[in-house]
């Protein structure tokens, strides 16, 4: 299938006050991202970075400027269809994993795929879905740790069940803050030839990252330097 | 569907929510209890007035001499569908003294002149009266009473069995008439060596004519023999009349048939006049309210009035139901139960701020996964509902079991009551020592774990690990002192007699209890210097030796010196264990004041439904502003920093 664009984003500035001091930490960034493309973005720490994410993610507004998923614009998008184009289009991955603490491997997993839907709707999808969760689960080696709470887990295993919960409904995008940041070598390798797995079966992802080595795993890269990406 | 997971694992997980919902269950609680006890006493009262006064009575208005024809007005109202019996009656004020060896006492009385069996047929008297065959045995006083004869069928029918002896008609006094009835604490009374059964009474009435004039000859005076006494469970009643037999009572009141000269032709035949009585008693036909019979009566004597108006039936009379009657001391009783539960109500309050508080805490605790809920695509709504449903599962969790305590509370307040006027009172004296270090120690382990508990839910788990090694440790050191007194020291001359008086069961059971309190103020006591050593740790820079060394010291001075100060007679009196027994033992319901031996108990289902649903609704009230928080967290913000 040809690849075309899935988001783009148009001139988008975003400001934050800090006191009395103005943080404008973007500055028209213009993007776009095609389908089963892995973009890494690559930027300092406060370069902005988790603010891009967080935007193309419909998570936080931006000050200006558009962003288009197949080229519907997704701030107009209001209330619970804003809810559900993250829930059914996006899937975010956390650099400090954020799992619940009180559910299991399973149900962290899960959590996104209830997130969608009612408690009526949620009977009839259970069974199919648990068994999607299951089966996630076990391509990323966490079969024998379904039943254990994030507390009982290493850091590599956590974001493992993080990247699960981020894929439980198939999402068109897949955005990941730092996946590694938080990992030493060994498990931040294993994150990443994950990522590689799903891009190579082609999963559309944009990852965020200030390590040049986890960057360059990707198919393109752009660098965020004040506030304006820059294609290297 | 993650909104019910997240509630269910957020209630099993998280330590903070029990205290709401021990806030809900005990406020539901304490509301059901007061509701029961306070309806169980407006059912009492209500039934003790109606056995006095039937369902309906007959009287002049605002006159208590009487009305005649009473007997036609009877045999009327007798023949209403609506009326099941009518009986007359006889109400006057007197005066009755009672001797009993050197000791007499005169005190003003109502004096009821009753017919016997009319009055069982409406009010259903005899059932209260006190002197049964039962009792008589119970009291050992079956030798007072003269063979074949049998006290209850005395007092029903006004009889005096001893009238061979004792001549005079019958009286049966309410039972606290008698200044030598002894009520005890338990409310029972001591009749055995004071029994005024075969007394003499001495009544005196002050008669007045049928056209009101008092008598001015003089009072009317006679002796009777007390047959029985009646305990109607009304105070008022028991300790201010007497019953007398109707005929008797007519004729001291001079309202009984006579002759009497015509003013206008004092040479004629003289006018009859007839027997007069205060009132009709009229007991209401099966499924006949008091307000239907009230309405037939008073037609009925309408229309007689009307039919003979030779009679002369006055129309100045009054037809009142007994809730009438009553309705001071009911309307008291009612207004004072909604006074009680919406102060309660009030009180309950503070478990909504509870509710309100503990989930703004949990709000504030769980912004980064209310965060993570809003990324994965949970709606402010969704995220809200979280807390709402929590705060109904607080609500009927909470209310649920506030109801089934409530109900055991209920179904045994009397034994809790008298185990906490007696037992604890008792527990206390003999625990009297323990019981003042630990009050100290538990204070300040409490205060400290509260503290804590705000600040950091893990540390409860220290001081419990620290608290359940106290228990064994102190427990176990108990058990050694205790059984070494048991089996060989020879100075503990009472407690080797108490063991062998009590036997071995019993005494296990008490040195398990000891065994148990001990280890319980030991574990607290550690818990205490656990938390301690934690205060001092934040405030002391020093080696952890050190610092244990400090805040065991702390302790063990605090312990030392409330044990020192107990057992100087120059402590402070509330120090004392005598004084703990008295400020500890509970008199809720303290039946020399209150005149019912038991405390009453009513569980109306509907009131215990509208409670359940004002604690739930409650609740969710309570977790209303943190959902509406929880729902304005700006997921951004929440997951931009760790």
């Amino acid at each position: 299938m040809p690849a075309v664009d899935l988001l783009t984003t148009d001139g988008l500035h975003k400001h934050y006050r800090m006191g009395s001091e103005d943080l404008h930490v973007l500055r028209g960034v213009t993007l776009k991202v095609k389908t089963g493309e892995w973009l890494a973005v690559l930027g300092g720490s406060g370069s902005g970075k988790s603010t891009l994410l967080h935007l193309l993610g419909g998570l936080d507004q931006p000050d200006e400027g558009t962003v288009r998923f197949r080229g519907h614009d997704v701030f107009e998008l209001r209330g619970g269809a804003a809810d559900r184009f993250r829930n059914e289009n996006v899937g975010f991955v956390f650099q400090f994993y954020h799992l619940l603490p009180e559910l299991n491997v399973l149900e962290n997993t899960l959590i996104s795929a209830m997130a969608g839907r009612g408690m009526l709707g949620w009977p009839a999808v259970r069974g199919k879905l648990r068994q999607r969760a299951r089966a996630l689960l076990d391509r990323l080696g966490l079969s024998p740790r379904l039943n254990h709470r994030p507390n009982q887990l290493s850091g590599g295993e956590r974001q493992r069940v993080a990247i699960a919960r981020a894929m439980i409904n198939e999402p068109e995008i897949l955005l990941a803050d730092e996946p590694t940041g938080n990992l030493d070598r060994q498990n931040g390798k294993q994150i990443l030839e994950l990522f590689a797995q799903l891009h190579r079966e082609g999963q559309t992802t944009v990852m965020v990252s200030h390590d040049l080595h986890v960057a360059e795993q990707a198919d393109r890269v752009l660098t965020l330097e004040n506030g304006r990406l820059i294609e290297k | 569907m993650y909104k019910l997971l997240l509630t269910f694992r957020y209630l099993r997980r998280k330590l903070i929510p029990w205290f709401a919902l021990a806030a809900v269950t005990l406020c539901t609680a304490m509301v059901i209890i007061v509701m029961s006890v306070m309806g169980g006493f407006l059912d009492l009262v209500r039934d003790a007035g109606q056995s006095l006064i039937g369902d309906v009575t007959v009287r002049s208005w605002a006159d208590i001499r009487g009305f005649g024809h009473y007997e036609v007005l009877i045999e009327k109202i007798e023949k209403l569908p609506e009326a099941a019996a009518a009986t007359p009656i006889i109400e006057a004020y007197g005066v009755v003294n009672v001797s009993v060896g050197e000791s007499s006492r005169t005190v003003p009385v109502m004096v009821k002149g009753i017919d016997g069996p009319g009055q069982q047929r409406v009010t259903g008297y005899a059932d209260t009266l006190y002197w049964t065959d039962e009792r008589v045995a119970e009291n050992d006083v079956g030798s007072i009473v003269p063979p074949g004869e049998n006290l209850y069928e005395a007092g029903s029918n006004l009889r005096n069995p001893w009238e061979a002896m004792r001549p005079g008609p019958a009286i049966v006094p309410g039972i606290e008439v008698s200044p030598f009835n002894y009520r005890q604490d338990d409310g029972t009374y001591d009749m055995g060596r004071s029994t005024m059964l075969a007394s003499q009474w001495t009544l005196t009435v002050q008669p007045i004519s049928a056209k009101g004039a008092i008598d001015t000859i003089g009072a009317e005076t006679r002796i009777f023999t007390l047959v029985n006494e009646f305990k109607s469970g009304l105070f008022e009643a028991d300790s201010r009349q007497v019953f007398i037999p109707f005929e008797i009572a007519q004729r001291m009141m001079t309202m009984d048939a006579a002759e009497m000269d015509d003013p206008n032709d004092p040479n004629g035949d003289p006018i009859p006049v007839p027997a007069r009585c205060t009132e009709i008693q009229v007991r209401a036909a099966e499924g006949v309210t008091p307000d239907e019979l009230q309405e037939a009566v008073a037609n009925c004597y309408l229309k007689l009035a009307l039919e003979r108006p030779e009679l002369k039936l006055s129309l100045d009379m009054l037809v009142l139901t007994w809730l009438d009657r009553q309705s001071t001391l009911i309307t008291a009783v009612e207004n004072e139960k909604g006074l009680l539960t919406m102060l309660f109500a009030i009180i309950s309050a503070v478990a909504v701020v509870m509710v309100g508080v503990i989930f703004y805490m949990i709000v504030l605790q769980k912004t980064r996964d209310i965060g993570v809920l809003r990324a994965i695509g949970a709606s402010r709504a969704g995220v809200a509902s979280i807390f709402l449903v929590y705060g109904a599962a607080i609500g009927l969790i909470g209310a649920g079991v506030g109801t089934g305590i409530a109900y055991l509370f209920m179904r045994n307040i009397n034994p809790i009551h008298t185990w906490l006027g007696d037992g604890l009172g008792a527990f206390c004296y003999y625990f009297g020592l323990p019981l003042g270090v630990g009050v100290l120690f538990m204070v300040i382990g409490l205060i400290y774990v509260g503290v804590q508990t705000l600040y950091d839910q893990v540390w409860w788990r220290n001081w419990l690990a620290v608290a359940v090694v106290g228990f064994v440790l102190i427990g176990a050191i108990r058990v050694a002192g205790i059984g070494w007194i048991y089996l060989w020291h020879e100075n503990f001359p009472d407690f080797h007699r108490a063991a062998a008086e009590k036997g071995p069961l019993v005494w296990s059971g008490i040195m398990l209890i000891d065994v148990a309190w001990g280890g319980l103020l030991g574990g607290v006591a550690l818990g205490a210097i656990g938390g301690l050593y934690m205060v001092v740790a934040q405030h002391v820079r020093a080696a952890t030796g050190v610092r244990l060394l400090i805040a065991g010291g702390i302790g063990l001075l605090a312990a030392v010196l409330v044990r020192l100060a107990i057992l100087n007679t120059s402590a402070p009196k509330w120090l004392s264990p005598i004084v703990w027994n008295e400020k500890i033992s509970i008199q809720i319901w303290d039946r020399r004041v209150y005149f019912f031996e038991e405390i009453p108990s009513r569980i109306d289902g509907r009131e215990v439904i509208a409670v359940v649903i004002v604690a739930v609704a409650a609740s969710i009230v309570g977790a209303l502003i943190p959902a509406i928080s929880a729902a304005r967290v700006d997921p951004v913000e929440s997951l931009r920093y760790e």
